[in-house]
Formats: C-alpha cells, sequence, structure tokens
C-alpha cells in the first residue's frame, strides 16, 4: 500500500540573510507513515520534529530530498483538502469567538452552511467548548485554545491528522479524551502524526514511533518491538490465587534465580486522577470554562468510504 | 472558491476594524469632514462656499484614507505572517491568490465604506447649502453654477507650427537677440513659450476669436433652468488688475449672436451664461472678445489652458459625484493592492516605509517628468548619464502613475465640471483592475514560495 507521507532523504538547512547556511534542522530523513496508523515523532528540543511537521504540511521547502503526502506533493492543493493540523501554538485568530472560528475554517474547505453549522455544534460538544462557543479565542485559556485548535483541526474530517504537541496545555481529563480520540479516529481509518514531548501519551496511542536527535532519524519501529525487554519475562496473578507475598518471593527465588522481583502492581497516575475526578463529577456540577466532553461527532465515526476520500464538504472542495 | 474568497474577505474586514489605524482613520475622516465645512470660509459667495466644501471634504477624505489604506493593507499580511497566523490559513486547501483576493477586498469594503461617508456628509452639507441664505447670490447660485454639471468644450487648437516657430526663430536672430550658432531646438521652449504668450495676450481695442465646435447632441440637457456659460481665465497686463472688455457669441448654425456689454472683469475665472437659444446642438460657436481699454499697456491675457471654454450642462450632479467617487475608490483600490504587495514581501515596518515611499517617487516623479529641462551640452559624462537615468525613469514613472493621477477628479466636480464616464471607467479599469490584478499576481506568487513556516522571517 502507497504510504500516507513518504521521504527520502529529506533535508532542511536554514540560511542566513546572506544565504549562508546557518542550522541543519532535518538531515536526510527517510520516513514512511503507513495509511491508518497512528505515528509517533519523538525527540527532545530542536531534534527537527517540528521542522518536519512544517515541511509534510508544505510550510517550509525542502533544501534536499523529497516529501510524497498522500501520494502528492504536500503544497498541493488537493493534498491540503486532506490534512488536519494542530499546530505547537495557537495560531488562530484572536478576536472570532470559538463559533466563528470553525465556521471560518470550515468555510475554507468549501464546506455547505448547513454541514458548516453542524460540524461546528459537535466539534464544540466533543471539546467541551459549546459553553464557550460565543467567546472570542483571544479570551481562551491556553487548554482551550488547545481544544479550539484540535476542533478546527477536525473540521473538514480529514484523511490525514497532524498533531504537533496535542496534550500540551491540557489537563489530565483533556489528555484522555485526546488520546480516546486519536484511538477512535485511528479505527476508523485515519493516519494521525503525532509529534509530543509526553513519552507516556506516545505510548499509549501509537502504533509506531521514530525518534529524531539533532535533525537525524535515530529510531523507527512498532512501539512494543522497540520497549519489549525480550530477556524478561512478566506473570501476574490475583493476590488470593498468590498467597503471602514473601512467600511467594522465596519459592520463585528458589526456582529461578535471585533476580526474581514479586510485588503488586500500580496503575497509571492518570488513571488514578481521572478516576478521582469522574467521582467527584457524579455529585457536582460541572466547573465554569471546560464543559463535558461529548464524543466523537458522529461524521467523524462514519465509517470511510474509501481510504482517502474524505466525506462531506472535505471532499466537495 | 468564493466562498474561501468571502470567508476571508469578512476576516480582513474584521481584523482592520479592530486596528487602531482604522479607528485613528475613522475618527480622523469624521473629524474632517464635518470640521472642515463648519469653519473654512470661502469668497463669501454661496457657490464659493459650495466649491470649497466639495474640494477640501473629498481631497481630505482621500488623503486620511489613502493614508489609512496603505497602513492598514500593510499590516493585514505582514503581521499575519508575524504572528504565525497565516499558517493555519496555508494549510488549508487555500490558493495564495484567494488569500490575496479576499484581502484586498474585505479592505476595498471597507474603502467604499468610508467614501461613501464622506459623500453623505458631503451631500447633507450641500444640502442645507441650497436651502440656506448664504451671501448674496443665494442658494440657487450654488445649484447653477455648481451643482449641475457642465461639460467643457475647448476652442479648436491654437498650437503653435513649425512654421511659426521657425519664423520667430529667424526674427530673434535677425534682430540679435539669439546669438549665431544657436541651434534652433536649444532654443526651442522659450520661443514657443514667448509664442503663446504674445497670443494669450489681447491689446487695447485689438479683439480676439475662438472657434468651438459643438458636437451633435451636447445641448440635451441644457435648457432654462439649466444655462450654458462662456468660461474664461483673464488676467490683466498691467497693475490694474481688471480688465475692460466686451464679449460677442455668435452661432453660424444657428443663426444667432449674443453680444455681453463692456464691462470690467478683476483678475481671475469669469463665466457668463449665455441664453439656452443660441447654440446649436451640432455645429461652430465663434467667441469674441473686444479689449476695450484705452490704456496702451492694458493687455488683456488669457493664460488659462483652456483660454476660454464653453461650458455645457451635462448629467446630473450624482452621477458626476458617482464618477469622482470611483476615481477616489480606484485609487484607494491601487494604494490598497500596493500595500498588500509590500507586506507580503516585508515585515510591516518595512512594507509601510516602502510604500509610502512608492507613493512619494510616483508624486515627486510627476514634477521630475514634467519640469526636466535638457542640460547644457558641457556638463561631464557621469552628470549627463546620471541626468538621462533620471529623465528615463521619471518617464516611467508617469506612464504608470498617469492613470493615477488622472482618477482624481475632485476640482472638476468642484469647478462644476462634469466627470465623464469614460474617465470613471478608464479609472476602474486601470487602477482597480489592471494595476491590483499586476500587484496581486506578484504578490500571490511570493506568497506562494515564501517559507510561512518561518515566523516573522
Amino acid at each position: 500500500m502507497e504510504p500516507a507521507v513518504k521521504t527520502r532523504g529529506l533535508t532542511k538547512v536554514f540560511a542566513d540573510f546572506w544565504c549562508r547556511p546557518r542550522v541543519r534542522a532535518v538531515s536526510g530523513l527517510d520516513l514512511d507513515i503507513v495509511r491508518g496508523e497512528v505515528f509517533g515523532l519523538l525527540g527532545p528540543n530542536g531534534s527537527g520534529k517540528s521542522t518536519t511537521i512544517k515541511l509534510l504540511l508544505g510550510l517550509l521547502h525542502p533544501s534536499a530530498g523529497s516529501v510524497e503526502v498522500l501520494s502528492r506533493r504536500p503544497d498541493d492543493v488537493a493534498t491540503k483538502k486532506l490534512i488536519g493540523y494542530l499546530p505547537e501554538e495557537s495560531y488562530l485568530y484572536r478576536y472570532l469567538t470559538a463559533r466563528e472560528t470553525l465556521d471560518f475554517y470550515g468555510r475554507l474547505f468549501d464546506i455547505g452552511a448547513r454541514q458548516r453549522a453542524e460540524r461546528t455544534e459537535q466539534l464544540l460538544e466533543m471539546v467541551g467548548l459549546a459553553q464557550a462557543a460565543d467567546r472570542p479565542v483571544g479570551e481562551f485559556s491556553k487548554g482551550m485554545a488547545r481544544r479550539i485548535g484540535l476542533a478546527q483541526a477536525l473540521i473538514n474530517d480529514p484523511a490525514l491528522l497532524v498533531l504537533d504537541e496535542p496534550t500540551s496545555g491540557l489537563d489530565p481529563i483533556g489528555c484522555r479524551q485526546i488520546k480516546d480520540l486519536i484511538v477512535a479516529l485511528a479505527k476508523r481509518g485515519k493516519t494521525i502524526l503525532l509529534c509530543s514531548h509526553l513519552l507516556a501519551d506516545v505510548e499509549d496511542v501509537c502504533d509506531r514511533i521514530a525518534i529524531l536527535y539533532n535533525g537525524r532519524l535515530r529510531a523507527q519501529g512498532r512501539v512494543k518491538d522497540l520497549l519489549r525487554e525480550s530477556a524478561r519475562v512478566r506473570i501476574t496473578l490475583p493476590s488470593e490465587a498468590a498467597g503471602p507475598e514473601e512467600k511467594l518471593e522465596e519459592e520463585m527465588r528458589r526456582r529461578f534465580g535471585p533476580e526474581v522481583e514479586v510485588g503488586h502492581p500500580v496503575i497509571e497516575l492518570e488513571s488514578f486522577f481521572l478516576d478521582v475526578v469522574q467521582k467527584a463529577r457524579e455529585g457536582h456540577e460541572p466547573d465554569s470554562g471546560v464543559g463535558h466532553e461529548a464524543g466523537v461527532p458522529e461524521y467523524l465515526r462514519e465509517t470511510a468510504a474509501g481510504p482517502y476520500v474524505p466525506r462531506g464538504g472535505g471532499g466537495e472542495c | 472558491m468564493l466562498s474561501r474568497i468571502t470567508a476571508l474577505a469578512v476576516l480582513a474586514m474584521r481584523a482592520a476594524v479592530r486596528s487602531r489605524v482604522f479607528v485613528s482613520t475613522m475618527v480622523a475622516l469624521c473629524v474632517m469632514i464635518v470640521w472642515v465645512p463648519l469653519n473654512v470660509r470661502g469668497d463669501g459667495t454661496a457657490a464659493g462656499q459650495a466649491r470649497i466644501l466639495i474640494h477640501y471634504t473629498l481631497a481630505l477624505a482621500l488623503v486620511v484614507a489613502g493614508t489609512g489604506a496603505v497602513w492598514t493593507s500593510c499590516s493585514a499580511v505582514s503581521q499575519e505572517i508575524e504572528s504565525g497566523e497565516i499558517r493555519l490559513v496555508a494549510v488549508k486547501p487555500v490558493r495564495a491568490f484567494e488569500v490575496w483576493a479576499g484581502k484586498w477586498l474585505g479592505l476595498m469594503a471597507l474603502n467604499s465604506l468610508l467614501l461613501l461617508l464622506t459623500a453623505a456628509v458631503l451631500c447633507v452639507f450641500l444640502f442645507f447649502l441650497t436651502r440656506s441664505s448664504w451671501g448674496g447670490d443665494g442658494p440657487s447660485t450654488v445649484r447653477e453654477r455648481v451643482l449641475t454639471p457642465r461639460r467643457m468644450y475647448e476652442p479648436v487648437s491654437d498650437a503653435v507650427t513649425e512654421e511659426a516657430f521657425l519664423d520667430e526663430f529667424t526674427r530673434l536672430r535677425e534682430e540679435g537677440e539669439i546669438q549665431p550658432g544657436v541651434t534652433p531646438e536649444s532654443v526651442r521652449e522659450p520661443i514657443m513659450q514667448r509664442i503663446m504668450a504674445r497670443r494669450a495676450a489681447v491689446g487695447p481695442g485689438e479683439s480676439k476669436h475662438w472657434t468651438i465646435n459643438v458636437p451633435a447632441g451636447a445641448m440635451a440637457w441644457a435648457g432654462e433652468r439649466r444655462k450654458s456659460f462662456i468660461g474664461f481665465r483673464v488676467a490683466s497686463a498691467s497693475w490694474a488688475g481688471r480688465v475692460h472688455g466686451e464679449w460677442k457669441v455668435s452661432s453660424p448654425a444657428a443663426d444667432g449672436e449674443w453680444t455681453v456689454p463692456a464691462t470690467d472683469y478683476a483678475d481671475g475665472y469669469h463665466m457668463i451664461d449665455l441664453p439656452g437659444s443660441l447654440l446649436p446642438d451640432g455645429g461652430a460657436v465663434v467667441v469674441t472678445y473686444l479689449n476695450g481699454s484705452r490704456d496702451e499697456s492694458d493687455a488683456a491675457v488669457f493664460s488659462g489652458k483652456p483660454p476660454v471654454a464653453l461650458l455645457v450642462p451635462s448629467g446630473a450632479f450624482a452621477a458626476s459625484l458617482a464618477r469622482t467617487l470611483a476615481g477616489m475608490l480606484s485609487l484607494l483600490a491601487v494604494l490598497t493592492a500596493l500595500g498588500l504587495c509590500a507586506g507580503t514581501i516585508f515585515s510591516f515596518p518595512v512594507a509601510a516605509f516602502a510604500s509610502f515611499s512608492m507613493v512619494l517617487i510616483f508624486l515627486l516623479g510627476r514634477y521630475q517628468g514634467a519640469s526636466s529641462e535638457p542640460l547644457p551640452p558641457d556638463v561631464g559624462f557621469m552628470m549627463a548619464f546620471a541626468e538621462g537615468v533620471g529623465l528615463r525613469m521619471a518617464r516611467v514613472v508617469n506612464m504608470v502613475g498617469g492613470p493615477v493621477f488622472r482618477a482624481v477628479t475632485i476640482a472638476q466636480l468642484a469647478d462644476g465640471l462634469a466627470v465623464p464616464v469614460s474617465r470613471a471607467v478608464l479609472s476602474v479599469l486601470f487602477l482597480a483592475g489592471l494595476y491590483p490584478t499586476a500587484l496581486g499576481a506578484a504578490a500571490s506568487l511570493i506568497l506562494s514560495r515564501r517559507e510561512l513556516g518561518e515566523r516573522g522571517k
């Protein structure tokens, strides 16, 4: 199958005013992102993640090498019809309200007025901003701006979703919601390129990852394969069946050697936090700002008719 | 595509309305168009007040709106690039020219609004002026002299022929005013001016004739209440500051003649009423001036361009006002396009500087092109080369800027002259069509090639 994103020898060198090479941000990057997968792009600050994303979106032009996005050039209008992009920073118009923002970006995709209105309402519900729909985006907190940014990235029902630090500035509930959304969209066959510093987020949702350092690709593969410790085995048992912990550890060490460890597994802090908030919400009204989030909008849950033919306005451009 | 352009246009309008520049422009405009009519005093007549009102209000509106248009348009693209907002638009299926067209249309909608506001205020003031008992001439003079646009018909060309020029040159050389060895070309300009000055003067006891051809259908708007005039600008050659003379207007085709008895005319512009039945609807009209002064030095000089003109009612004031506004809007269109183009290439301060510099170059280039005289042959090569380059550049600037200057018809409107449809159409075609299209194409090309991922690059 043709990859959703394909780069060969992709290089980006930033030059100064006199066209002298200043920084080599990306160097000889070969990347293949398969259609329908969630791909994570990792790396420390300055490793070239954001530059790579900008190259894929046509916001920067490569100094060398080639880029193909959905089998076309990234600056092709036909390609852009199929892409949703959440940038690292909020580049939204501060004077537009949340509803106007979605309506504006919807119009850029030539989505019909009725469909635009429907999608706008669904997306506002999904990101929990229905209550703040008529407030200017400039008044939003960082988390709320992130949510509306995500909503605009989904207005065209994109085939390829590019998320640059999607959980940055979000509370744990928002983070969970984004991750759930990514999983839901992936099940629909969408291709998602995720760029994040939060390794736990990437680990939770990505099928494959690539690690960049100093503009070069250092590791690439399936998350499970990369993280699996083949030399060690983990066994989990119900407490009742295992009996006293000290006795079990002694028994296991006698059979398998001194490296055996016995203990209780711990749940993730995120799961614990969400559990506490959920219990608190059951007895109280939601606070101001971000309200209850609804599920994934109807138009994003529909089964795809074809791998890269978006439904609704996105495909009618 | 229309949906995208409309969305971008509305966004550009909203962004501009929120900018301090636009608010300042609005405030300045409101102050100007209300303050000026209430405070500027003309020659004491209602017609003079109406002329000043029209001229000052529209000219100030053009200057304020033009400055605001350049400033706002420079920031429209450049600040979006600097803030990164354009990135989210650039990754959507929007072509660069759609971004440009949307911004231009949005800003033009605001410019139209500003001009309509100005026109509305002007009309309100003119309405009150035609109903007030101003000065001694009253509202009827305002309606007759200013608010009835007239088409100007000029006399048959009185251009200096080559033969007349050479005759004058030979005479001056024989009289010793021109040294031997001086070529005719090197003294052409002063000799031409001398001949024209002599022709413009009418000595005491002398008379001068001008023949004006009136095309068929020209008198369609003329009538008892909408009179035709003979307009002329005259100056006395002596210190008197007044000339004394008699006017005679005859029309061989209509077999009519009209004589204005000998009168004193102060230096300046004058208009003489003509009876509607005198002028033919197609044919020649002969205008004669007889200098009735007895003092030998008291020549009357008709130095206007044209020296004498027949002014025939043509169309309604509203139509001429609309054409003037169309010309002004066209000028704002090209200024907006210039600002947007500069904003696409440069950061905001540089774009604003570049745009205003361009406007200044066009303004100065106009005078440079018009006033430059050839250098004497003994200047050095570098000087001659620099002068040659400067002159050529001035010519290019004049060629490009010609339609820009011709678009402004405020003076004609204020002088009670009809603004021809052709002039408004040409202004719209060139300034609101051709020039913005060319600037838009250049800006779109640059925008599509520019790396928008780099903030403020």
